[in-house]
């Protein structure tokens, strides 16, 4: 591929990986900002595509897309109130959130320009079975602990959901029903 | 002044009890025909066909010709095969309930689904006041595009494959799950309780069943250890999966069909789209081509679903005397016929029926293939 036709395609994703994200913090809608997120994450496997990490694409559309993308919008769909369209945007926080993001904004640029990248041809990049199967060896020896200590953290945190979840139900449970027919009364 | 007598239709032959007969006839030949074609595909050691590729030689080498030939050929598959599907679907329907099922346009109605796909794009395209216009709009696309996808790396034969992924398995379980979003976008959009209902209980049980569906593939990819589904494939050259690894391919092929089902959201798992309960759900408030792509996804996901369980239980392409696609077809096809029996014998479960069948009794029984795998792989394979 011609370095003309690489910069296309970067250009293109990062397009479809961004104006949807700035849609995603935009609209008023919360369900339209999940469905929102559909482009942006598939922009960003079209990313991991482009640097010939095969496994990653995948398994980005399979857990981003399929599964949290999924499970963001059902939950929204099971929640009260979600299409107000009076409800703030904002909250009163503005003024610490700007000098934060401004900071970590400017560490990041420092960072990106100090990196000795890579000029030239970047070496041919192994075939997605082999990455597979360096990826699987990896995760069963060098990296057991600490995918072991994420799995045990994910664990927790299910716990913890459910937990939660049950709480509420020493109240008598409220007669009303759930509105989620945006806002039809 | 008398009248004329009354005249009495002069009495027809229902035709009935003869036309069953005679379905019932037909359907047994052909069971008979492909257990035969079965039996002695397992009897002979299995000829590799090779095929004078027509494909090749149209496409030529160019990769962007190359791609662009091979979406539309897949594309106009995808849509072709469905017309046959659903006149099989409605014969099988009809000879499981006892009646003739399509029969007045074409030979035995076959050209019945063609006269309803007119039908349908020459209706009025009705979307409701106050729809979410935008999801209402996209949500059929949503639907089937993924379903178009997978068809990239299913093996019609060794070469007739769009696109030879290596982690082709793994692809597969990616792009499905992708279609609760669409049904997902319907039951909402619709601004429908009724399809919202649907939609949320589509998503829960695609959610809950792509788990044990995906245990049980990967218990395919333990036994072969490659997820390319063509390796897969070619790998079964001395005996289909589901014969040669029995003791543990047994289970996970039934685990496999039950996910697939619940996938399809096909009876006994058509809780998405109850009729009775919730007027067919998410797809309530579709009309003419939007409806018609909602089941243009449905059963072209069926074939995939069964070409899927093809490919990694029986043998996917191989058998002897003919051509590798025409094999494919036939036990894909035999495949299908499973989930439509099932369908039309078996009736609805409850939700919460289907739920806890789901984690309480698939997902700790795909874990058990699982492992029973591995230790097949360790003991049986040196």
């Amino acid at each position: 591929m011609s370095s003309l036709a690489i910069l296309g395609a970067f250009l293109s994703l990062a397009v479809l990986t961004l104006f949807p994200a700035v849609m995603v913090i935009s609209t008023r809608n919360i369900l339209h900002a999940g469905f929102w997120l559909l482009p942006t994450l598939i922009g960003v496997a079209g990313l991991y595509a482009m640097l010939d990490a095969h496994f990653f694409v995948v398994a980005q559309v399979l857990i981003y897309i399929g599964a949290i993308l999924v499970l963001i919008l059902f939950a929204l769909m099971l929640t009260r109130d979600v299409m107000n369209p009076r409800a703030p945007q904002h909250n009163g926080l503005l003024t610490a959130a700007v000098p934060i993001c401004a900071s970590l904004a400017a560490l990041s640029a420092v960072l990106l320009a100090r990196h000795p990248w890579p000029a030239g041809r970047p070496p041919e990049a192994a075939g997605a079975h082999d990455q597979t199967v360096a990826l699987g060896r990896a995760l069963i020896g060098t990296y057991a602990l600490p995918f072991e200590a994420a799995s045990v953290l994910l664990l927790a945190a299910l716990v913890g959901a459910i937990v939660l979840a049950k709480a509420p139900q020493t109240e008598p449970p409220s007669a009303e029903r759930t509105d989620c027919s945006g806002g039809e009364k | 002044m008398s009248l004329p007598p009354l005249r009495r239709p002069a009495p027809t032959r229902t035709g009935f009890e003869c036309d069953r007969a005679f379905v019932a006839g037909q359907f047994a030949a052909g069971v008979a025909v492909l257990v035969a074609a079965i039996a002695v595909a397992s009897a002979l050691p299995r000829l590799p066909w090779r095929l004078v590729d027509p494909a090749l030689i149209l496409i030529g080498s160019h990769p962007v010709i190359n791609a662009l030939v091979k979406a539309l050929t897949v594309t106009v598959f995808v849509t072709i095969h469905v017309i046959f599907l659903i006149w099989l679907e409605r014969k099988f329907a009809g000879w499981m309930q006892a009646r003739l099922g399509p029969m007045h346009v074409g030979w035995k109605g076959a050209l019945q689904t063609i006269a309803d796909a007119v039908k349908l794009l020459m209706k009025e395209d009705i979307i409701p006041t106050r729809a979410d216009r935008v999801l209402f709009v996209v949500a059929p696309f949503l639907t089937f595009m993924p379903t178009l996808l997978t068809f990239m790396v299913l093996p019609f034969s060794e070469t007739w494959v769009a696109y030879d992924f290596p982690l082709g398995i793994l692809f597969v379980l990616a792009v499905t799950t992708n279609i609760s979003l669409g049904t997902l976008a319907a039951g909402w959009g619709a601004n429908n309780k009724y399809s919202l209902l649907g939609g949320a209980r589509a998503c829960a049980q695609v959610l809950s069943y792509e788990i044990p569906m995906a245990v049980a593939m990967l218990a395919v990819v333990t036994l072969e250890g490659t997820m390319s589904l063509t390796e897969i494939v070619k790998n079964q050259q001395h005996g289909w999966n589901i014969i040669a690894h029995a003791p543990v391919m047994i289970p996970a092929f039934l685990i496999f069909m039950v996910c697939g089902l619940a996938e399809l959201n096909r009876t006994p798992f058509d809780l998405p789209e109850a009729e009775s309960e919730l007027v067919s759900g998410f797809h309530t408030e579709y009309s003419g081509m939007r409806f018609a792509f909602f089941y243009l996804g449905e059963f072209a996901a069926n074939f995939f679903t069964a070409g899927l369980a093809v490919t990694l239980f029986f043998g996917g392409w191989m058998g002897p005397w003919l051509p590798a696609p025409i094999w494919f077809g036939i036990k894909t096809i035999a495949v299908v016929a499973l989930f439509m029996w099932i369908k039309w014998t078996v009736p609805r479960l409850r939700v919460d029926q289907m739920m806890g069948f789901c984690w309480k009794l698939l997902v700790p029984a795909s874990v058990v293939v699982f492992c029973a795998t591995a230790l097949w792989v360790m003991v049986a394979q040196p």
